[in-house]
């Protein structure tokens, strides 16, 4: 799979976490620059962890899933992990906008964690896709820890806002690459 | 340090009451009411919790606060009558406020903020011998869910449109005056 579809394929998972962070750091009182270097290093490492797991998860299913039936599986679970992504996003009301005083990197990690089961699914597919493990590690470590930065900057600065516009585009980016990679590599 | 809390707690409140003029108060964002305070966004954590925390602060700074700091007679006509036209000068306010319903609702900031005056008013003139049975929280509570209803009538009527001192006279004669009062004898 080229790199070029895998960054675009990222960065539709990283505005699911932009609008997450976006509106936690929105209700934050108090942020120094070392917060939000910390809060993005904690969820860039949880995400990195959920594509590592996934790569991992990946190993046993080889060996059930048919060769030829692994890129259609992996194309079908990128689609619908965009669908699921667009859907929530258009189903998401206005953050509340209250005081969380109580927020810290444990509550930041717990949130990544629990938040992450697209990008353990995605980490299946590009292991099916013959994605280099490295390569996705180092691509989604380095994108979600811009995006979550810019994110954390956003809500803090600006509040919630086009939460429902931003968490549909990484929705439909995930879905047309989707479709690209079921038309390149299942359909030919 | 304390003064200039103060300040800025009521450069906030008064943001929001201005923006509910014109806006409704569920579109209101936090930073819509730091841009008109001419702060930033995260300033308003440090004063408020949520907008509906901001919103309650109004309505202890206008029904309130003046009655706590200076109890002294209770039922004082001109007291009333003082905070009647507070709420005469905000009208604007008031009218869009009412349409804030559900679980944080204006009626309730109203009725909650009065209750404090009176549960003062009580732990300090109350007669101890006249039913001792109902507790002053009661009482307060029951009370303010009255006057709340005169500022209501007072706030959003419109034809004809009450004084001040018509809605003081409304409340002295419904404070006074019980239920078989007003009944054939």
């Amino acid at each position: 799979m080229d790199i070029l579809y895998a960054a675009l394929i990222f960065a539709g998972l990283s505005l699911d976490s932009f609008v997450m962070m976006m509106n936690q750091a929105s209700r934050l009182a108090d942020l120094h620059k070392k917060d939000i270097l910390l809060y993005c290093t904690v969820f860039s490492l949880a995400a990195s962890a959920a594509m590592l797991m996934g790569y991992g998860a990946a190993i046993p299913l080889k060996t059930v899933v048919a060769d030829k039936n692994e890129q259609m599986l992996a194309c079908l679970i990128i689609l619908v992990t965009g669908l699921y992504i667009l859907m929530k996003s258009l189903k998401n009301k206005a953050p509340e906008e209250k005081a969380d005083r109580e927020f810290n990197a444990g509550r930041c990690a717990r949130i990544a964690a629990f938040s992450r089961i697209h990008t353990f699914l995605m980490g299946i597919c590009f292991s099916f896709l013959g994605f280099g493990v490295f390569n996705a590690l180092g691509l989604l470590f380095a994108m979600t820890m811009i995006d979550a930065a810019a994110a954390i900057w956003i809500g803090y600065t600006q509040g919630s806002r086009y939460y429902r516009a931003v968490g549909m585009f990484g929705g439909t980016l995930i879905i047309v690459f989707g479709f690209l990679l079921l038309a390149k590599y299942v359909v030919r | 340090m304390e003064s200039r809390r103060n300040m800025m707690r009521e450069l906030l409140l008064e943001s929001l009451r201005e923006l509910m003029i014109r806006n409704v108060f569920e579109k209101i964002t936090i930073k819509q009411i730091c841009d008109r305070a001419g702060v930033i966004r995260a300033t308003f954590y440090n004063y408020y919790e949520d907008k509906y925390d901001c919103l309650n602060a109004i309505v202890y700074h206008d029904l309130a606060r003046e009655a706590l700091e200076d109890i002294g007679e209770p039922m004082h006509m001109d007291r009333i009558t003082r905070l009647l036209e507070t709420v005469e000068e905000n009208r604007d306010f008031y009218r869009m406020a009412y349409n804030v319903t559900g679980q944080n609702s204006f009626d309730d900031m109203v009725s909650g903020n009065i209750a404090l005056v009176f549960m003062e008013v009580f732990r300090r003139y109350r007669d101890p011998s006249v039913f001792p049975k109902y507790s002053d929280e009661m009482l307060a509570d029951y009370y303010s869910q009255s006057f709340g209803f005169v500022i209501k009538q007072f706030a959003l009527r419109r034809d004809p449109v009450l004084t001040p001192v018509q809605a003081a006279q409304m409340t002295e004669t419904l404070m006074r005056n019980s239920f078989v009062s007003f009944l054939k004898k």
